[in-house]
């Protein structure tokens, strides 16, 4: 054969692979495969190794449990990881492997934003089912969606659910009307969709809340100092800020230093993490977070996953990070036996008819609605950092440890 | 009015702060006429053997520098002698690409050792701050500022006072000529490199006290770094430090006044402002 001829071939080849394996290798022996590609190293590593125990434990019940049973027959669930090493150049060529050559039918997220959003491209392309629990911007699912699911609510609840709790506080008479907010939030989809979510929930209550301060800051900001004496010139009653924990830990640094009080403080989902306590001490005492999930969620489920997850890999679990990842991986693998086929479509079918009324999610209750583009909208949790250590829940009422502490 | 006080103030004090980590880079550029990349991995390095002290063996920041600036002089002096020397004669271009290397072999070995989580040290002192008239200062910072003061006039006066110095200054102006009159250059460059990153190390080690520890530490502000050193002037310490001050202030004025967005614009317009003026000048 000659060179030209070869070459006239490589493209037919790699049809061959890329598009013929799957179809022969995904639905073969007596597993059914499933797949990741997490940043298992990088600057995401912490986290990327919350997410594998996540998916890791709901795959070890799921086959304790006898696995998944297709047309009679119970079939065994394999994860198969990837590491794309925070990278998100290498993470949708990985999932292109997991789905051509090792046969994966439905795949699960990485983690961050930037990185789920590069991969969200490979099963839009290819029809397999994607399940993100690692990424809550809205940008993720694009008009149209089909395939992918998200188990992680937007980022925009985690702002609803905060001031939904301040009116609540409204409401029992422990917070003055109209509150004055200052928030501030970090210039990037992540902070533009919080500040969404405060304007979605103010715009119509001018009773409740009177907006102050709306200002953006830039990510990785070398100084927060003039931002927080700004916060203070406008007089606030309720500080929210969004901005991920470098931001974060230096933000509140200056809020401290420069002897600010509020009745509330709130930095978006931060609060409650190990590594934030380490780095700010009893200064994160008081702080209000808004959370996807916490250990103190009282549902049968959560308690469960608890249990299980600090017998297996040691705790206590301070992240929301395994718990989403496993209630994601928990899902899929129910939407695959409902389907009682491996067929991408019929699983895709069977994900958006899903309801899980045992969640571990606040509300206990999960599905995909198809007006949010197949996005879970829980509602979050609201919690508090205790001066002791650990959190209390506050907020919604029917989960709530107790009150919380407001400030003067 | 406080607030344009506690404004002024915090950019004096985050200047001080961008000076301190300047002042290697320029020393560096001076004698070498080597653009220092791997300034970045010796920040970083700073913060990570600082905060490895502190989680170990409980070593106050502060303590912890009296093994940073030694270390980073040897691994500094030794980069020097073992990479850049050996490309002295190469385009520009070359060391650059190769400092960038060190920087990402740095950068990696760190994710490899540490991972890439968010660290951070708490000290006694960490949120300390001091009440002065109406303003609030605090502690940290003002401690990083009085080292940079400490470091502008020890170097200063080291540069002028003594025969290192002289001999630094002769390299600078005209290696050549240096060589001719018997200054070892060779040696000279070392020194030069080693102090340069000793400094780098010593500042990251300080800015632990206030920043967050991660691997991409150096590349948050190798950037800012270049920015001081252009504009007080790629050899002049003192002009760096004026620079410093002058950008932390610019910067804060510019957050509080204008908006907080356009708080690391600044930084670039007046990277981009000082290249433009120093073309002009050399037309």
């Amino acid at each position: 054969m000659s060179s030209n001829a070869r070459s006239r071939w490589f493209p037919v080849l790699g049809l061959a692979l890329g598009v013929g394996l799957p179809a022969c290798s995904g639905d073969g022996g007596d597993t059914i495969r499933i797949g990741a590609a997490l940043p298992l190293s990088g600057k995401h590593a912490n986290v990327g190794g919350f997410f594998r125990d996540g998916y890791q434990l709901a795959v070890e019940e799921a086959n304790a449990a006898g696995g998944v049973e297709i047309d009679g027959v119970p079939r065994q669930i394999e994860l198969r990881v990837y590491d794309d090493k925070s990278d998100a150049s290498i993470s949708p060529s990985l999932l292109e492997r997991l789905i051509a050559v090792d046969g994966a039918v439905a795949l699960l997220s990485g983690y961050s934003t930037p990185l789920v959003q590069a991969q969200v491209i490979v099963p839009m392309r290819r029809g397999i089912p994607f399940m993100n629990a690692g990424g809550a911007s809205k940008s993720i699912f694009r008009e149209g969606n089909q395939w992918v699911f998200g188990a992680l609510s937007p980022v925009e609840s985690l702002a609803s659910t905060t001031l939904e709790w301040l009116m609540w506080e409204q409401d029992q008479d422990r917070l003055p009307k109209p509150l004055r907010v200052a928030m501030v939030w970090q210039n990037t989809d992540h902070g533009r969709e919080y500040r969404t979510g405060v304007h979605d929930v103010i715009e119509g209550q001018e009773d409740r809340f009177e907006l102050v301060l709306d200002e953006s800051f830039e990510h990785l900001s070398s100084d927060h100092t003039s931002l927080i004496v700004k916060v203070r010139s406008v007089e606030a009653d309720v500080f929210l800020s969004d901005a991920h924990e470098p931001d974060f830990l230096l933000q509140h640094r200056a809020y401290v230093e420069q002897g600010l009080g509020h009745i509330a403080v709130s930095y978006g989902a931060r609060g409650p993490e190990r590594s934030v306590r380490e780095g700010l001490g009893e200064a994160v005492s008081h702080l209000v977070s808004a959370q996807w999930w916490t250990r103190a969620l009282p549902y049968p489920r959560s308690q469960h996953f608890v249990e299980r997850y600090e017998a297996q890999f040691g705790g206590p679990v301070t992240e929301y990070y395994p718990a989403v990842a496993y209630e994601a991986a928990r899902a899929l693998i129910a939407a695959i036996g409902n389907a009682n086929s491996t067929e991408p479509e019929a699983i895709r079918d069977a994900l958006k008819s899903l309801e899980l009324e045992d969640s571990l999610l606040p509300g206990g209750r999960l599905y995909f609605p198809e007006e949010s583009r197949l996005q879970i909208e829980n509602r979050c949790v609201i919690v508090q950092n205790q001066p002791e250590g650990g959190v209390r829940i506050v907020f919604p009422p029917d989960a709530a440890e107790g009150p919380a502490y407001l400030g003067s | 009015m406080v607030d344009l006080l506690s404004v002024l103030a915090s950019g004096i004090l985050v200047g001080t702060v961008y000076a301190y980590m300047a002042y290697g880079l320029g020393l560096i550029y001076g004698v070498l006429r080597v653009v220092n990349l791997a300034h970045g991995a010796f920040l970083t390095l700073g913060v990570y053997v600082t905060w490895w002290l502190n989680t170990t063996f409980g070593m106050d920041p502060l303590v912890s520098i009296l093994i940073t600036v030694p270390l980073g002089f040897a691994l500094g002096a030794t980069v020097e002698r073992t990479l850049v020397f050996r490309l002295r004669d190469s385009p520009p271009v070359t060391t650059l690409l190769l400092l960038f290397g060190v920087w990402l072999i740095v950068r990696n070995a760190l994710y490899l050792i540490f991972g890439g989580a968010d660290r951070s040290l708490l000290t006694s002192y960490s949120l300390e701050s001091l009440a002065v008239g109406p303003l609030t200062l605090s502690i940290p910072r003002l401690i990083v500022s009085g080292f940079s003061l400490l470091g502008f006039v020890v170097l200063a006066l080291m540069l002028k006072r003594t025969w290192s110095g002289l001999a630094l200054r002769a390299v600078a102006q005209d290696r050549e000529a240096a060589a001719l009159s018997g200054v070892p250059v060779n040696r000279v460059w070392a020194v030069a490199f080693g102090i340069g990153s000793a400094l780098a190390m010593s500042a990251g080690s300080l800015m632990s006290l206030f920043y967050s520890v991660t691997p991409e530490f150096g590349a948050r502000f190798l950037l800012k770094s270049f920015c001081v050193v252009v504009l007080g002037g790629l050899t002049n310490i003192g002009g760096i430090l004026v620079a410093g001050i002058g950008l932390g202030i610019a910067e804060d004025l510019t957050a509080f006044y204008i908006h907080t967005g356009y708080r690391d614009v600044v930084s670039f317009l007046v990277l981009t402002a000082a290249l433009v003026m120093r073309r002009a000048d050399s037309d």
